[in-house]
């Protein structure tokens, strides 16, 4: 497998745990090594190995991506297969279940597939029963299902298991008895005998008192954690997590769990996987994995008869978006492009042991929404003390080629334009804060009768305009809000930025907020949202901005050749001087000057009820301006500039 | 992603209040979670700017220890001592849970005395209404008190069986050791009481009580725990009354009564080969029935699958009821696992398995396979067929045993 750009990979679906003569090639791998035991990461350590034998059976979780337009594939490999056997897998996707077979050199073939009329929600292959799956459909049925025999349903309740909470997720999987599932919802756990009158069943995890539960708290994962290894030591333990715990619960001792852990997690724990101990009479490794790319490192101790535990420090791996620090620091835009692509939610996780190894070592591979998979290995390490001081990360050389092939793969990629995407902000609620304000009612009425309709909104929808609207202004190409926002981005304020692009879509309820913060941000901020509302006053019938009354006393804009003075005159001047100048401008009789294409009669009494104190910190602001900057500003004049570039558009005059 | 978590998105965009948190600027992290903890934790009360800043001072102090920076950790618990002065009712409730964990760490580390000075500072500690929640709490820490002073009790105990009873130190000893069982029970009663799984500390208690001779007590103690339908169901409430009925001599009757209800919740204990003895031994015909029944729920269970006792158990039970005109028995056994034991235990791959494992255990699987599914079942075939020095006069015998009993075409 030779290294192709990244993208490619969204559309296949990758196994991970397989040998191959080598990784899959342009994937970056994480920059530390963290040990798996003890004590922090140790430099030098980062292995480009590939992890020989890694197809260990019934250990792995292999996850796939399909295309954008559909949802994740997700499902368990290996389980079912014993020995010689091939290796099984079981594949989800909205309306499909599928059994893949996985032949000894990798090659995957689909057995039997499986239609879900209602939509499959939880796929699990069998620890005990070659080639047998539970498959749970959002009807909230569950079968057992296999190729020779089909399909059988052993469970069936739409209602959720433990307090009404409406929810189609189920999940089930196998318990240490063959015939017996757990089925779990957002609200608790249930274990069902498949050999039993239909409906009967034992909870066992319920979301409440029992487990001391918070507020609020929902089952996000569960899992049968006995299936690890040929011998398991704990072949009855299920692991539960939600937002913020991590339960572990014994089949036999139903309701009260055995351990309970905060995992404080920063996103919802959706992997996880308990690994056979690297070394004989070790505590067993459990990953826990967040969507949000998050890792955490624990290791449970216990054998047969005695109760779980945690044994050791719990350890927080690096995640993808980590390794950013070790990529050379590139222009912005690449830099914005390279951050958010490491920054893509995770959805799969799977972890090994290698058995060939001959010293333990934990690979790792986690799978990107964007189709990268990252890989870190882990090294046992003896514990080097507690005044050992964690080293900085690092790459090995085959790390860092491997890398920079993948980053310029990225880079050569045309950048996808943004899918615009609806604000989601319901109409309701929208509607509801403009009744609130009390604000004239034919903005709101012919607002939604235009939205009922289904038609754009037009000015006579909403009853009396100003007789004279702004003059016509330049459309802001595309490439200006891209500008803008590589601006935002190189002042370190993206997420202002999109926060108020945001805003700006929200409506008229946000109008006086944005305008009241405008006012206070710097004039690199106060230009750009300038321009953000010429957009918004030169197509009338697009914005909901028009309806309100706040959004109508709309101060005149300047044409692009005032601009252009403006810029002349900030060019021309030495920063030193231009204090001088000011002071100097403000004798001048200039404000009498009505400026030229600016004839709203409102454009008075909006910026004089937008500037009290204007003109001095504007023009501040545009003091500290870099020149180069300014070329790039467009139609760069807010409400509140007005006054300002009455004066300013005289200086040509004056000879500068 | 999976489907639930697209679920999880959604829901959050339609509830939230606060759009503005929707879209962060901080990618893909959910902040939603982030606040929705914070108002868990303080009950939905606007948090105090002091109450942010030490819970900001924890999630550092968590970061650290997760990453396994120890010196950064300690500095900023060195800051987070502030929080003692934390005037939030909420928090000072907590204070004894905290005092406990603390009590649970020395104890862990062997320092008992400090755990036990720990734990009656936790006692004492009251703050505003006593709520039943801290009642528990409160139970609790002193029965964690009434464990150390057991611990002290047991150690005495040790002590005083290498003294002669007619020593005078003797006599100083066990009034010494009276005086804290009787401490002991009084900490452990109340807790004991009170619904729930408190398995060290019953065990504890009962010891006492019967060392002091009060049987019935000890009885009563037991079989409240095992059996009032409050607690929850606890299969090691059942294993102390059977363990202790076992020391008192009670009748196999009894025995195998509680017994039964083990069964019932733990159909995979290894006591369950004990109740299989049991049963055999009975007089009663159902007790064989049932006996046979323990067996085959037993292997059914993964972390069972190697046992070899219970293996060797089946088939020479197998046998003896066969013997005994029992094939229904078999059947009814065999009906609901005939469809899944062949590739649970008998698959070809784990009489490879097994046979290079552990040959014994594969001698005895083969007999099993070879009375319920036939001498032509792939089990019984591989291991019938291995060449062993050592085996082959045991597998000769398997083969026997098979062909006279298998129930599978028995004319044949």
């Amino acid at each position: 497998m030779g290294p192709s750009p990244p993208l490619g990979h969204r559309h296949c679906l990758i196994l991970l745990p397989f040998p191959r003569p080598q990784l899959p090639l342009g994937f970056p791998q994480l920059p530390t090594a963290p040990v798996l035991h003890c004590r922090g990461p140790r430099p030098g350590q980062v292995s480009g190995q590939p992890p020989g034998g890694a197809a260990a059976r019934g250990a792995g979780y292999a996850v796939g991506a399909t295309a954008p337009g559909r949802r994740i594939h997700r499902g368990r490999f290996g389980l079912g297969a014993r020995g010689d056997a091939a290796a099984l897998l079981a594949v989800r996707s909205d309306y499909h279940c599928a059994l893949w077979k996985v032949s000894k050199q990798g090659r995957a073939a689909p057995l039997q597939v499986l239609q879900v009329g209602k939509g499959a929600t939880g796929i699990s292959l069998s620890p005990h029963l070659p080639g047998e799956l539970a498959v749970c459909s959002r009807s909230g049925a569950v079968c057992l299902w296999t190729p020779q025999d089909g399909l059988q349903q052993v469970y069936k309740d739409p209602e959720t298991l433990v307090f009404c909470d409406p929810s189609p997720w189920r999940w089930a999987d196998f318990t240490a008895h063959p015939r017996v599932l757990t089925v779990g919802d957002r609200t608790g756990v249930k274990i069902i005998d498949t050999q039993g009158p239909p409906g009967c069943g034992l909870l066992l995890f319920r979301g409440g008192a029992e487990a001391a539960c918070r507020q609020g708290e929902r089952v996000l994962l569960s899992q049968y954690l006995g299936e690890c290894g040929a011998e398991p030591r704990l072949p009855t333990l299920q692991l539960i997590c939600t937002q913020f715990s991590l339960y572990l619960v014994d089949e036999r001792l139903p309701l009260v769990p055995m351990l309970k852990w905060d995992h404080d997690l920063p996103s919802a724990p959706l992997w996880a996987q308990l690994l056979p101990p690297p070394c004989p009479g070790y505590p067993q490794p459990l990953l826990l994995g967040g969507q949000g790319g998050h890792l955490q490192l624990l290791h449970l101790a216990g054998e047969g008869a005695s109760a779980p535990r945690l044994a050791g420090p719990p350890q927080s791996l690096p995640s993808s978006s980590d390794s950013l620090s070790a990529f050379p620091l590139l222009e912005p835009k690449s830099q914005w492009r390279l951050q958010e692509r490491l920054k893509a939610p995770t959805i799969g996780l799977a972890a090994t042991i290698p058995s060939s190894a001959s010293k333990p070592v934990l690979s790792l591979f986690q799978l990107s929404a964007a189709g990268d998979v990252f890989h870190q290995h882990l090294h046992l390490q003896a514990d080097p003390g507690p005044h050992s001081r964690a080293p900085a990360a690092s790459w090995t050389p085959q790390a860092t080629a491997c890398c920079s092939r993948w980053l310029k793969a990225l880079l050569d990629v045309p950048p996808t334009p943004p899918v615009w995407a609806a604000p989601t902000f319901s109409h309701r609620r929208l509607l509801g804060c403009m009744e609130q304000r009390k604000v004239e009612q034919k903005g709101p009425e012919g607002l939604r009768a235009a939205m009922a309709a289904g038609r754009l909104l037009r000015q006579k929808d909403l009853g009396s305009l100003p007789s004279a609207g702004p003059p016509p202004a330049p459309e802001p190409g595309p490439e200006d809000e891209l500008s803008a926002r590589l601006e935002a981005a190189w002042e370190g304020r993206m997420a202002a930025w999109w926060e108020r692009q945001q805003g700006r879509s929200s409506g008229p309820g946000r109008q006086p907020k944005r305008r009241k913060r405008r006012t206070q941000l710097s004039s690199t901020f106060s230009s750009l949202s300038g321009r953000l509302d010429l957009s918004d006053a030169t197509s009338p019938p697009h914005s909901p901005d028009r309806a309100s009354p706040e959004a109508r006393p709309r101060p005149p804009v300047t044409p692009p050749s005032q601009e252009l003075t403006q810029e002349l005159w900030a060019r021309g001047v030495p920063s030193e001087r231009q204090q001088t100048l000011r002071d100097y401008m403000a004798r001048l009789p200039l404000q009498e000057d009505t400026p030229r294409g600016v004839c709203s009669p409102l454009s008075g009494t909006s910026s004089s009820r937008a500037t009290p104190s204007r003109p001095q910190t504007l023009q501040d602001g545009t003091a500290e301006l870099p020149p180069g900057r300014n070329t790039r500003r467009g139609a760069a004049v807010s409400s509140s500039q007005t006054s300002r570039q009455q004066v300013l558009r005289k200086k040509p005059r004056m000879g500068f | 992603m999976s489907d639930f978590s697209e679920e999880l998105i959604r829901s959050k965009t339609e509830d939230d209040q606060e759009e503005s948190c929707v879209f962060s600027g901080t990618g893909m992290s959910f902040p939603w979670l982030q606040k929705y903890i914070g108002t868990v934790a303080t009950g939905g009360k606007k948090e105090k700017d002091f109450a942010q800043t030490t819970n900001a001072c924890l999630s550092f102090i968590q970061e650290a220890l997760l990453k396994h920076r120890w010196q950064k950790a300690a500095e900023f618990m060195h800051s987070y001592f502030q929080i003692l002065e934390d005037s939030d009712s909420h928090k000072r409730q907590a204070a004894p849970e905290i005092s406990l964990q603390h009590a649970l760490y020395l104890l862990h580390h062997g320092m008992l005395e400090d755990a036990n000075r720990n734990l009656s500072h936790a006692e004492t500690w009251r703050y505003g209404e006593k709520s039943s929640s801290q009642e528990v709490l409160i139970n609790l820490i002193q029965a964690y008190k009434g464990l150390l002073q057991y611990y002290t009790w047991s150690k005495k105990k040790m002590e005083l069986s290498t003294l002669d009873e007619d020593d005078y130190a003797y006599n100083t000893a066990s009034q010494n050791m009276l005086n804290h069982s009787w401490k002991t029970s009084v900490n452990l009663c109340a807790l004991i009481q009170t619904p729930g799984v408190w398995d060290p500390f019953v065990k504890s208690y009962v010891e006492m009580l019967e060392f002091y001779g009060d049987q019935d007590g000890a009885r009563e103690v037991l079989t409240n725990y095992a059996y009032d339908e409050k607690f929850p169901s606890n299969p090691n409430a059942h294993i102390y009354l059977y363990n202790f009925l076992k020391r008192e001599k009670a009748p196999r009757e009894k025995l195998i009564s509680v017994l039964k209800i083990l069964y019932q919740i733990v159909p995979s204990h290894k006591l369950m080969l004990e109740f299989h003895r049991l049963l055999r031994k009975s007089e009663k015909e159902d007790h064989h029935k049932l006996g046979l029944e323990v067996l085959f729920g037993v292997l059914d269970f993964a972390g069972c699958t190697k046992n070899i006792t219970a293996w060797k158990y089946l088939g020479k039970y197998l046998r003896q009821t066969l013997v005994g005109n029992h094939l229904a028995w078999v059947q009814e056994e065999w009906n609901s696992r005939k469809n899944w034991w062949p590739s649970f235990h008998f698959s070809s791959f784990w009489a490879k398995s097994d046979w290079k494992e552990d040959k014994a255990l594969a001698c005895e699987k083969a007999l099993v396979a070879g009375i319920l599914l036939g001498k032509g079942c792939r089990y019984f075939r591989f291991i019938s067929k291995q060449d062993d020095q050592v085996l082959r006069k045991k597998i000769k015998r398997i083969k026997k045993s098979v062909k006279k009993h298998s129930i599978v075409n028995p004319g044949l």
